[in-house]
């Protein structure tokens, strides 16, 4: 009883209040009642909400004596024991500790509404409906394509004619228009609106269609002729957009397998190339840069919580310096005396890089994490369905760049003059003065840092494990060997080439093991006509 | 031969590498036998570390039977003849008492008839694909009817998924796995069309395709990816699925073979929300399950392991860790180290795993255990979003692939 | 003859004789007398086998100038071969058509059930013992007379040739790997439970693998010794030193190179053969390409271009590799631990090459005094 007044009497204030009962009676046991509630703090259309219900949906509203609160990020301490930052719900104020930090409350003080899979597909069609109008564009985005999602909700359609008119941006208007074709269709029971969806759905090219109208064309015996047509026009629309798309993928994910090939076999086709020597290690070359680029993130503390991107302009340079040197040191203690003894090479360097492999694995441990910068994370849509990812483009310029220094440096410079003497004829050039052995030392480094861009730039793409650099070793020898010793450009082309074959190969029906089958079964062919490569080498280095 | 003298030389010169160890009180050995280089010591060598705790555990509380337990570590280096070798050598020359190891199936297929052969005892951590039954070894990981159908139960009945991408590496377990997922969404009415199998090569690196046919695939809703892919190809995967602007809510990975120990490995942020099944997560909240991760942590660090205090449990490492408990308190209860009489002693044990309460299968080797589904948080834990009721009893053949209810008879044993 | 070559014969067949006595009369003397457990004689036996395909590799690698990184597969088919004649004794119970070790693993066609399962046309030859022996030899020549054919007849050379037989390894590693392939992918065959009648943890049948391993090896090695001290042999040699001269005067070197290539082929398959019944499975992981680079590195270790380097090399890089991989205590003080053996192994490999560059048989046995060194 005495609650009841206390109720009334507050009533003035009104909404809090009510709206903190209703919060409180979420965490009751009876789902009848929590539905109640629910649809009632949908009812209020309060702005405040919106967090409310995005928290909601993932678990993070927490009640602190009966209070509701937007939690942060779950925080485990060395103890394990876990905390938690706590945003008002009503007011908007996070809790501060006495400095003027957001307060960590223990989690155990708390109680934690957690929604069932009913409310929260509930809440978030709701958020979705409000989200709509949310004045961030990435939000606005992700709302307009979950629209067109089950459950379809005709609520939705004037949100969305809004957005596909009028929104600045071109993608929204466009999945915007998508979304409410797909409603139109699944909620509609006039066929003619129904076929004015689809209709709009070819126009659009919508993928997220396509196995709608295929199922339609299959199933449904109800179709008449012309309607027949319309769904047929839509899925050559659809199927002829999606064969581009294709196109597109095979020549972009070609171009980035290829670029990732060329610039690990850069490295090698250089030291075999110039040197004759076959370096075994060269993968755990790209490892050490690989890793590298690991410590360089430890120390500048990059985290996905606290991004220091600019560690990977460091890194960049370090991954190849610190390559190099490891370079350095080998072809002082093992490779120097095995030049032009590709066998020998062999042997050697299987043992050097059996011991990088596993003095790395008991310094790193297996497991590490590297986190890309965040620059890198993500990518931009060209026109619909096709889209870039930055690291992948990334990847692509470094190694043009990469390329197109190397052959600077080898036809342009005194070094490079001296390093192409020395490997056309070691003796004459050392009698004009040439210090052949500097030569042969830096070019090694030169080999070897490079392997070392590579594994940096790697770090982008893929995981860093001790043995990284046996995935990657055996198809840049083939690349190397395909191109050709003779010429740079040999490998560019025999890089390209193959990863846009291989890609083709996997995008279409092959499996990825089929297509890595029939690659290496074209190199063996390949082989066959052309001994030498696609630039076979010139001169005195013919006959290695 | 030529054996001793060489072995003393190297001896020598490993002399100075490393800290000695002695101990003079009477011991009993027992054997590991998990990779500590090559590919698979990504996940192998924490479950050496696991094991090297229990064992030190054991030992503070008086060994087992009054004897300080020594273990013998030894490296089959991911080299699969290796792990057969090496656990001959185990049996015959350490004559240890029981052996704890392996990950992957073929290692234990190499190892298993040796095991057999000479009658000796193998505790196996780790989930895998099953249709095994072998007196000689005792599963402490899951079982297919463990992982694979409850977490398929999960995706159609509570996220309502209609379209499967089944994406697995292609060996033994990834394979069985998808045959028993395919038999059992075939069966919940799934229609053929919308299941799709694909299988990559051990350790690809290059999933651009494969994420570009996901997206496809997803683009009308309702599809979810179940992965079985293996060790260092999850981190390609999860960056370009991320990098191709797929999430968890446009299309949901549910993974079989990630764990918080391969998570350790990947950019977390853009994988919040994709899901994982297992039979324990480090993040189920229970005294005996944080003092388990603290004494872990603890564990690393003191031993100055790669990591530190920064490792982490997960469902392998825990079954590695109450598996030596296992075998230690059977081997108390029957008073001896005798294979056949701990054998006896473990069948249908209770025990209290840092999960919770479990409980070794009365007959067929493998383990009761309960199933969890967890979704990934930032902080590269899991939330348990599913758990079963109590405990799920194992199948040591699957249900679903032996219709007729006709089971292989176990193999291997006491010797007749 | 010339001098040299009678020199060199001598030495062979010393050779020859010392590993007799050793492989046929220690070993087995050291296990009856109790001083050698039934594993070590087995462990032996499994690395002899790996020294059969390292004779073969050395006679086209130290003698002809060919570098194979291709030994390994034609090891691992002949061990399939065998592999699958083992798997024929042991029938599924469900099915008695389809092994064992195949059953578990049967990639089914849309369509096809439990009990319609049929034994791939491949798997039937293997039925038979005498066909699979035969078979398991004749498929690796076969094949390495077609790598041969595509390979000398185009002219491939040198690390092309290396970098062509990688490639060929890798391509086939990936076929066996692949489950839809009835070779029971990367689990390979394993299950096996009788050879020959034998149950296979039988001792008897480990010794009897062991003197029949040590048998065949000595006949390769007593082989090939033959075979490059013959006109053939001086032949190969001179497609290694003067290939272009010796086009020059007439002869096809490819012509000889394939045959060659073959025969070393048909040993490893030999060899592998004999593997599979002592190490009781066999898995596509045998040919990985570093199991290739592997082969070479034994025979590189032992001394190329000696064949009983090539022997040695096998033995002595396996058992390192052995006893590198367990702990190695003396009393109760363990002096090292597993976790290093990449280290010592990797630098084993480099002092090879830098300090003996010719190979451990060129230490032990000083005082033969080559005449001439092979040109490393």
């Amino acid at each position: 009883m005495l609650s009841f007044i206390l109720c009334l009497c507050l009533r003035a204030t009104a909404d809090d209040a009510a709206i903190q009962t209703h919060i409180q009676t979420l965490a009751s046991r009876k789902s009848s009642e929590r539905a109640v509630a629910l649809d009632a703090l949908v009812a209020t259309g309060d702005a405040r909400m919106v967090p409310f219900f995005d928290a909601y949906r993932i678990g993070s509203i927490y009640l602190r004596e009966g209070v509701p609160f937007i939690g942060g990020d779950v925080i485990t301490d060395n103890n394990l024991d876990q905390f938690v930052s706590l945003t008002s719900v009503l007011t908007g104020e996070t809790l501060l500790d006495e400095n003027g930090e957001p307060e960590l409350i223990p989690l155990l003080e708390l109680e934690n509404l957690s929604p069932n899979r009913k409310e929260r597909i509930k809440v978030r069609s709701v958020s979705m409906l409000l989200n709509l109008s949310s004045p961030d564009k990435d939000t606005r985005l992700k709302a307009a394509k979950q629209a067109g999602v089950s459950p379809l909700q005709t609520d939705a359609i004037p949100f969305l004619t809004g957005l596909a008119e009028n929104d600045p941006s071109r993608k929204i208007r466009h999945t915007a228009a998508e979304s409410m074709a797909l409603i139109e269709f699944g909620t509609s029971d006039d066929v003619d609106v129904r076929m004015d969806a689809i209709r709009s759905l070819g126009e659009l090219n919508s993928l997220r269609a396509l196995a709608l109208v295929e199922n339609l064309l299959e199933k449904d015996e109800t179709l008449t002729p012309k309607q027949t047509a319309i769904v047929t026009a839509a899925r050559k629309n659809i199927i002829t957009h999606q064969q581009k798309v294709k196109f597109f993928d095979n020549f972009k994910f070609g171009l980035s397998t290829g670029s990732i090939y060329i610039l690990m076999a850069l490295g090698l086709a250089i030291i075999y190339g110039l040197m004759g020597v076959i370096n075994m290690a060269h993968g755990e070359m790209m490892m050490i840069g690989a890793y590298t680029t690991f410590v360089l993130q430890k120390v500048f503390g990059h985290g996905p919580e606290s991004p220091q991107n600019h560690f990977f302009l460091v890194a960049l340079p370090a991954s190849f310096l610190v390559a190099a040197l490891v370079g350095w040191v080998i072809e002082r203690l093992v490779v120097r005396k095995l030049y032009h003894r590709p066998f020998e090479s062999l042997l050697a360097t299987v043992g050097v890089s059996f011991i990088l492999i596993q003095v790395v694995r008991l310094i790193f441990g297996d497991n590490q994490s590297s986190n890309s910068p965040t620059w890198l994370v993500g990518g931009f849509e060209v026109a619909n369905d096709m889209t870039l990812s930055f690291n992948r483009v990334f990847i692509f310029f470094l190694t043009m760049a990469a390329v197109a220094g190397v052959m600077v440096l080898m036809r342009y410079t005194t070094f490079g003059l001296k390093v192409r003497a020395t490997m056309q004829h070691r003796e004459m050039a050392a009698s004009v003065g040439i210090h052949t052995r500097r030569m042969y030392s830096m070019t090694f480094m030169l080999g070897s840092g490079l392997a070392g861009l590579a594994g940096c730039a790697l770090t982008t793409v893929s995981g860093i494990t001790p043995d990284m650099g046996q995935n990657y070793i055996v198809d840049s020898f083939l690349i190397v060997v395909i191109g050709g010793v003779g010429e740079l450009i040999g490998v560019v082309c025999s890089g390209l080439g193959m990863g846009i074959i291989l890609q083709s190969l996997e995008n279409s029906f092959f499996s990825p093991v089929w297509a890595k089958i029939i690659i290496l079964t074209m190199v063996v062919a390949f082989i066959q006509f052309r001994p030498a490569g696609l630039f076979p080498p010139k001169g005195r280095l013919a006959d290695v | 031969m030529k054996r001793k003298r060489k072995t003393t030389l190297l001896a020598a010169a490993a002399m100075s590498l490393l800290g000695l160890t002695a101990s003079a009180q009477e011991t009993v050995k027992i054997g590991i036998l998990h990779s500590l280089s090559g590919t698979m010591a990504i996940s192998e060598t924490s479950l050496r570390d696991v094991v090297l705790m229990a064992v030190e555990e054991l030992n503070a509380e008086g060994g087992v039977l009054g004897k300080q337990i020594e273990p013998v570590v030894v490296d089959p280096a991911s080299n699969w003849p290796l792990f057969a070798e090496k656990a001959k050598e185990l049996i015959t020359k350490d004559e240890v008492a029981v052996t704890f190891g392996c990950w992957t199936s073929v290692s234990r297929k190499s190892a298993l008839p040796v095991f057999e052969e000479y009658n000796a005892l193998l505790f196996y951590p780790v989930q895998y694909e099953g249709e095994e039954q072998s007196l000689n070894v005792f599963y402490t990981g899951a079982s297919p009817n463990q992982q694979l159908v409850p977490a398929a139960e999960y995706m159609i009945d509570e996220l309502e998924m209609k379209k499967f991408y089944l994406l697995g590496t292609d060996y033994v377990f990834p394979r069985t796995a998808n045959k028993v997922l395919k038999a059992y969404l075939l069966s919940v009415g799934v229609p053929e069309e919308n299941i799709m199998e694909e299988y990559t090569p051990f350790h690809h690196q290059d999933y651009q395709s494969i994420v570009g046919k996901i997206k496809t695939f997803a683009a009308g809703g309702d599809a979810c990816v179940l992965s079985t892919i293996n060790g260092d190809s999850n981190v390609p995967f999860y960056k370009e699925f991320a990098n191709q602007g797929l999430t968890s809510e446009d299309c949901p990975i549910v993974a079989f073979s990630v764990s918080e120990d391969e998570l350790r490995a990947m950019e977390v942020p853009p994988l919040v929300g994709h899901l994982a099944a297992w039979n324990y997560f480090q993040s189920k909240r229970s005294p005996e399950n944080i003092a388990f991760v603290k004494a872990f942590k603890a564990y690393c660090e003191a031993n100055n392991l790669p990591g530190g205090k920064d490792r982490v449990t997960c469902d392998p490492i825990e079954a590695a860790y109450f598996g030596v408990k296992v075998w230690a308190a059977a081997a108390e209860e029957a008073g001896s180290f005798d294979v056949d009489k701990v054998r006896d002693a473990i069948y249908g044990m209770e025990f209290d795993a840092p999960g919770g309460k479990k409980k070794m299968h009365p007959t067929n080797q493998h383990t009761y255990k309960p199933v969890y589904i967890g979704e990934i948080m930032r902080d590269g834990q899991f939330k348990i979003i599913s758990e079963s009721d109590g405990l799920v009893e194992p199948d040591s053949y699957s249900a679903l692939l032996h219709t007729d209810g006709n089971f292989p008879a176990p193999t291997g044993g006491p010797k007749k | 003859m010339s001098e040299f070559n009678k020199v060199s014969l001598q030495r062979a067949k010393r050779h020859l004789l010392i590993m007799a006595v050793l492989g046929l009369g220690i070993v087995p003397l050291m296990y009856f007398t109790g001083l050698m457990p039934i594993e070590t004689v087995n462990m032996l036996g499994r690395y002899l086998c790996f020294a059969i395909v390292a004779v073969g590799l050395d006679l086209i690698w130290g003698y002809t100038g060919i570098l194979s990184m291709c030994q390994a597969l034609f090891f691992t088919v002949g061990a399939y071969g065998m592999g699958m004649y083992m798997a024929h004794q042991y029938p599924s119970a469900d099915n008695p058509l389809i092994p064992q070790s195949l059953y578990v693993v049967y990639p089914y066609d849309i369509g096809q059930g439990k009990g319609e399962e049929i034994l791939p046309w491949f798997w039937w030859p293997f039925k038979y013992f005498p066909l699979a022996v035969i078979l398991s030899i004749l498929v690796p020549c076969l094949m390495a007379a077609l790598v041969g054919l595509g390979g000398f007849f185009s002219r491939v050379r040198g690390v092309y040739f290396a970098i062509l037989t990688q490639a060929i390894t890798v391509a086939a590693f990936l076929f066996f790997s692949n489950n839809d392939m009835f070779l029971c992918g990367t689990n390979g065959l394993s299950q096996f439970r009788t050879f020959l009648g034998f149950d296979l943890g039988d001792d008897k049948l480990k010794l009897i693998m062991y003197m029949m391993t040590a048998l065949s090896l000595l006949g390769v090695v007593g082989l090939c010794q033959y075979v490059v001290h013959s006109r053939f042999g001086r032949i190969l040699v001179a497609v290694r030193d003067a290939e272009p001269a010796l086009r020059f005067q007439g002869y096809k070197p490819h012509h000889f190179k394939m045959i060659a290539f073959a025969f070393a082929g048909a040993i490893a398959g030999l060899g592998g053969m004999l593997y599979t019944p002592q190490m009781q499975i066999i898995t596509p992981s045998n040919m990985a390409p570093i199991e290739s680079i592997l082969i070479v590195v034994w025979v590189a270790v032992g001394g190329r271009g000696t064949l009983t380097g090539a022997v040695i090399g096998a033995l002595f890089v396996n058992l390192i590799y052995s006893w590198l991989t367990s702990p190695i205590s003396i009393g109760s003080v363990q002096v090292w631990s597993p976790d290093f053996w990449p280290i010592l192994l990797g630098l084993l490999f480099i002092a090879v090459v830098l300090v003996i560059p010719t190979g451990v048989v060129n230490i032990k046995l000083p005082s033969f005094g080559r005449k001439k060194e092979v040109k490393a």
